[in-house]
């Protein structure tokens, strides 16, 4: 009897001091950070560490992985339709990203004012970037494109858009540049934020709305402005689908992009080995960008932004 | 007066018309589905059919092997919903933990969730393919849906810690005052304002499950489980005939849960966005 | 609150069931499944299915609606005979078809039933995933006594069957018969390459209309057939020197020179489907071509999105020596994995597909001929016009001036076929190379593509 009751005791000590231990700003910081905690280990930890093992062997998917060391990353070097497909991704990201945000960014000065009418423009504006990178648009947009396409008929044009070297890769950039609407969202809810008073301040220093907006709006807006570059810029170097259903990497391998490479390696050909080793070239390279955009941030970003 | 005026009608315009050659793609898909399908390519640079006619919805409706698209939406909308459902809720905890907490390893959390922003989903598709049938997951929705429950999507994750560090801390001071502890600070006080930044999470993650393709084509081994966007890419098979006016009308159709979403949940995009530091 | 709860109760149900799975996350687990295929491999006969059992196969393909709806019609029909026996489907594109299958192969949950091209077999059947149907067909469980040993060869790797053809086809030039007809100009089987370039220049200056090659690698398969050998040898080309493949790019690049070559650019950015082709998709003589290179079961899918008033028909494609270089081809083949829990009743389901009038009536020659001969006298009676060209087109015409077809090429012809054979067409048609570079860069990738896949 006594010991059971020590033993009960013993228990809401335990329950008590579990129960503080809980309450403590350290563990519950872990405890809210659980998720994420077990989700990076088995969804993307392991299934990284696998990829790193397959990229050091000869795997064709359906069979067994056999080791085979750093061939693969050997290989890769050596492979002119990487660098090809490197040139290709860099090219896209580096014009289409830019472009991207410049329009995301004049269409949110147009829209950030409200009127009745403003969340049809706003909706009419993100429509496009609502449909992503679907099976749907792919399709209609390499229809428009097409010789008896829809560009052609309107502008009475006689080109092959996706078949010249020269051309194809813009269709492509085109299609990033139309779905531009994430990123004018970001900038719509930061331009609200900035505090009508600094403008009032300056419109009594006799301020015109042109050198408002270099002085004030966008030193404001450079954080902003970085980040959209940063998350852009990497979903840019991982652009896949739009080359894979649109071009598939034609012509002459013009808009052959990284990721559609991989995947074909990996799939079509079954070199998955050679196309996990492609895989982790492709994340260092995207590490190396965004430390080079970071690098750049202290020269023209403005800390005290919004 | 009269200036302001004209500038505003001009504005107007401008605006519209821009607008207009936005979503003209667009139109231009709805007005396709319109047309018989063989004419479709055609008539490319007429916008109003000759005749309309509904026989590519019908067409397309029918689906394949008598499973009908109804189906295949039914099935995406149910991965879609409760894959947002999890990641609004797993990112939300997790963004909380980040912004507000302090705890060891911290910063070393908060780079891993912007190291999942840079990973290429290709180079983890066969691993994670290989483990999901581990645990007896392939040809289930669960591959779909469970990731979400584990905020591993930094995007989302990133977007909701950058909001809560918007809100004011001394809400957070007042209720430890008073005794809350750090859970029900989350549930009382920072949950109820973080309202806008779930509808934006809410509507980026149901989008992204709507659209998905390579999950459901890796995942998914019969026709009756099938995605919306599977079932698209089968209207137009490389190897042999593509049934453009199927394929149209069925995008059309697939596009208006999207825009229902994006309508009813607008006003929280622009509010529910936002980078560091606001209202500081 | 119910949402933290519910994302709670979610992190211990993932927690449970890792636990239930064990250690299974390292590598070295796949080993296991490895076991399991030997074991499989050891009792062909499978388990024993009695009648009442309920069975489920699922079937994997490629294709357009057109097939969807008749291969399931036809499945529908077995289970209406077989009421224990159902069918689950898994459609496709093509690529994504491969896709799926080599995902599903690498955790040996094949479909039962998937169908495939010869060229990927050797994937397969290296790793183990495709049962051997020799046992079957000794058996008679799997009757092909009406099937000829030269189609079934093709699905041959190491002596042992793999693949049974869902229907045969040959390579066909493809043409605009009312094109040709209205401008009298005359063409006919078994041209060569001369008369083939007479045809073209012809066609150009009438009617200023292009001609458009596709097909690529079945050309230079041609070639290399017609010098005496198979285009893959192992792991590598079958051919000694690239000359052997100057002929065709030496075409491509007359054909440039001379203006009846059709703009790459146009080509290009019409695709690769049937329907997007010059043949049948085009603006002006400029866009137009009066012929194509396909499969020969591939016209009936071009005839039907063809501009009305347009005839299609079909004869051999040009090559010198078609007695050695044409061959009937599997258009794809249909193969039984070895993870299937029901080999046995697989079996029976393709033994059905192969002899059965009834599911060959409602098939009707889509996917080509059908293998068994008296089933495709059968079915030629109910043909459509179309299809009813491409049966004798591969009865009459391909059958008496072909040799047997080569057996399956290793992991890698693929590649070969699909990148280096394509791209480097379009290059000499681009201008980018002159027809002696083209075929020794061909030469050249080729060797390099068979000889790092080599498994060993």
């Amino acid at each position: 009897m006594k010991t059971a009751i020590a033993g009960k005791n013993k228990k809401t000590g335990l329950k008590e001091r579990a129960y503080k231990t809980l309450m403590k700003e350290s563990t519950a910081g872990v405890v809210f950070c659980l998720p994420f905690i077990l989700g990076f280990l088995l969804f993307i930890l392991i299934p990284l560490l696998l990829s790193l093992y397959y990229s050091l062997c000869k795997y064709n998917i359906v069979g067994e992985a056999r080791f085979i060391g750093i061939q693969n990353y050997l290989d890769v070097f050596k492979d002119d339709k990487f660098w090809k497909a490197l040139g290709v991704t860099g090219f896209y990201a580096v014009v289409s990203v830019p472009l991207r945000v410049l329009f995301a960014l004049i269409v949110a000065l147009l829209l950030v004012r409200d009127t009745k009418v403003t969340p049809i423009y706003r909706a009419m504006y993100y429509l496009p970037s609502l449909l992503g990178s679907s099976v749907a648009v792919a399709i209609l947009w390499k229809q428009m494109f097409a010789y008896d396409g829809l560009i052609n008929a309107i502008f009475g044009l006689k080109i092959a858009w996706l078949g010249e070297t020269d051309t194809a890769i813009w269709v492509l950039i085109l299609l990033s540049v139309w779905q531009f609407g994430s990123s004018m969202l970001i900038f719509v809810s930061n331009l609200k934020q900035i505090p009508s008073s600094l403008y009032e301040a300056a419109r009594v220093d006799g301020a015109n709305s042109i050198q408002n907006f270099f002085r004030i709006t966008l030193p404001l807006l450079t954080p902003t402005i970085f980040f959209n570059l940063v998350m852009q810029s990497i979903n840019g170097l991982m652009v896949f689908a739009s080359g894979q259903i649109i071009t598939g990497g034609k012509p002459l391998d013009s808009t052959l992009f990284y990721a559609l490479y991989m995947y074909n390696q990996t799939f079509s050909y079954n070199n998955a080995g050679y196309g996990s080793a492609l895989g982790w070239v492709l994340i260092v390279v995207v590490a190396l960008y965004t430390a080079i955009l970071f690098k750049t941030k202290k020269y023209w970003v403005y800390e005290g932004g919004l | 007066m009269a200036r302001k005026k004209r500038r505003k009608v001009v504005y107007h315009i401008l605006t519209m018309l821009c607008g207009f050659i936005m979503i003209y793609p667009l139109i231009w898909m709805v007005c396709s589905s319109l047309k018989e399908s063989g004419t479709i390519f055609l008539t490319a640079s007429e916008l109003i059919p000759r005749n309309i006619t509904f026989e590519n919805f019908i067409n397309g409706w029918q689906g394949f092997s008598k499973v009908t698209f109804g189906v295949f939406i039914k099935n995406t909308f149910l991965v879609a919903i409760i894959a947002m459902a999890l990641t609004v809720a797993s990112s939300a905890l997790v963004a909380y933990g980040l912004a507000r907490l302090r705890f060891k390893g911290k910063n070393l959390l908060f780079a891993l969730v912007l190291l999942t922003m840079m990973l290429p989903g290709e180079i983890v598709m066969i691993p994670r393919y290989l483990w999901f049938n581990k645990l007896g997951w392939v040809n289930t929705y669960l591959p779909m849906t469970v990731p979400c429950a584990f905020a591993i999507q930094g995007f989302m994750v990133y977007q909701m810690k950058n909001f809560i560090e918007g809100l004011p801390r001394e809400l957070n001071e007042a209720a430890k005052i008073d005794g809350c502890s750090y859970y029900s600070i989350f549930t009382r006080i920072i949950l109820p304002l973080l309202k806008p930044a779930m509808g934006t999470v809410a509507i980026f993650s149901f989008i992204n499950n709507w659209n998905d393709y390579m999950s459901p084509l890796l995942y998914l081994k019969n026709v009756p489980k099938y995605t919306v966007s599977l079932a698209l890419k089968l209207f137009c098979d490389q190897s042999s005939t593509s049934d453009y006016g199927a394929m149209f009308a069925m995008a059309v159709v697939s596009l208006i849960p999207v825009i229902l979403i994006f309508i009813f949940c607008q006003r929280y995009l622009v509010e529910g966005i936002s980078t560091q530091g606001l209202k500081g | 609150m119910k949402k933290k709860l519910l994302s709670i109760l979610l992190a211990c149900a993932m927690v449970f069931s890792l636990a239930a799975c064990g250690d299974s996350e390292e590598p070295g687990g796949t080993d296991e499944g490895q076991n399991q295929e030997e074991e499989n491999e050891e009792t062909p006969e499978g388990e024993d299915t009695g009648d009442g059992e309920a069975i489920n196969l699922t079937a994997a393909w490629w294709g357009s609606q057109d097939r969807n709806d008749r291969f399931s019609n036809a499945f529908d029909t077995y289970t209406a005979s077989n009421p224990n026996v159902t069918f689950e489907f898994q459609i496709n594109t093509f690529s994504d078809h491969l896709t799926a299958l080599s995902a599903s192969a690498a955790s040996d949950t094949m479909p039962d039933l998937a169908m495939l091209q010869t060229d990927y077999l050797k994937t397969y059947t290296d790793a183990g995933k495709l049962v051997d149907l020799t046992p079957y067909i000794e058996s008679g469980a799997l009757d092909l006594s009406n099937v000829s040993e030269s189609v079934i060869s093709t699905g041959e790797v190491d002596g042992a069957v793999y693949g049974i053809s869902a229907g045969n086809n040959a390579a066909a030039l493809i043409y605009n018969k009312t094109l040709l007809e209205e401008n009298d100009i005359e063409i006919k089987n078994l041209m060569n390459y001369e008369e083939f370039m007479d045809v073209c220049r012809e066609v150009y200056e009438k009617t200023g209309v292009k001609t458009q090659f596709d097909n690529m690698a079945t050309w230079l398969e041609h070639l290399a057939r017609e010098n005496g050998t198979p285009l893959f040898d192992g792991n590598a080309l079958g051919v000694e020197s690239a000359d052997v493949f100057l002929p065709f790019y030496e075409m491509v690049q007359t054909g440039r020179e001379e203006g009846w070559l059709i703009d790459q650019g146009i080509q290009t950015s019409n695709g690769t489907a049937t329907e997007e082709q010059a043949i049948i998709n085009y603006s002006s003589p400029e866009t137009q071509s009066w012929c194509s290179f396909f499969n020969s079961n591939q016209m009936v899918a071009m005839q039907n999105s063809a501009p009305e008033g347009v005839e299609l028909d079909l004869v051999t494609m040009p090559c010198s020596d078609p007695s050695k270089a044409y061959y009937i081809r599997q258009a794809m083949c249909w193969t039984i994995s070895t993870n299937s829990a029901n080999i046995d009743e697989a079996v029976a389901v393709l033994n059905w597909w192969i002899n059965s009038e009834e599911a060959n009536g409602i098939i009707l020659g889509e996917p080509g001929v059908p293998a068994n001969t008296e089933i495709a006298n059968y079915v030629a009676e109910q043909l459509d016009e179309a299809t009813a060209k491409t049966f004798t087109f591969v009865t009459d015409v391909v059958t008496s001036n072909s040799a047997a077809g080569d057996p399956p090429a290793e992991n890698g012809a693929s590649q070969v076929r699909d990148e280096v054979a394509n791209g480097i067409c379009e290059r000499v048609s681009y201008g980018e190379l002159s027809a002696e570079e083209a075929a020794q860069e061909f030469f050249n990738q080729a060797n390099e593509i068979m000889a790092n896949s080599a498994s060993e």
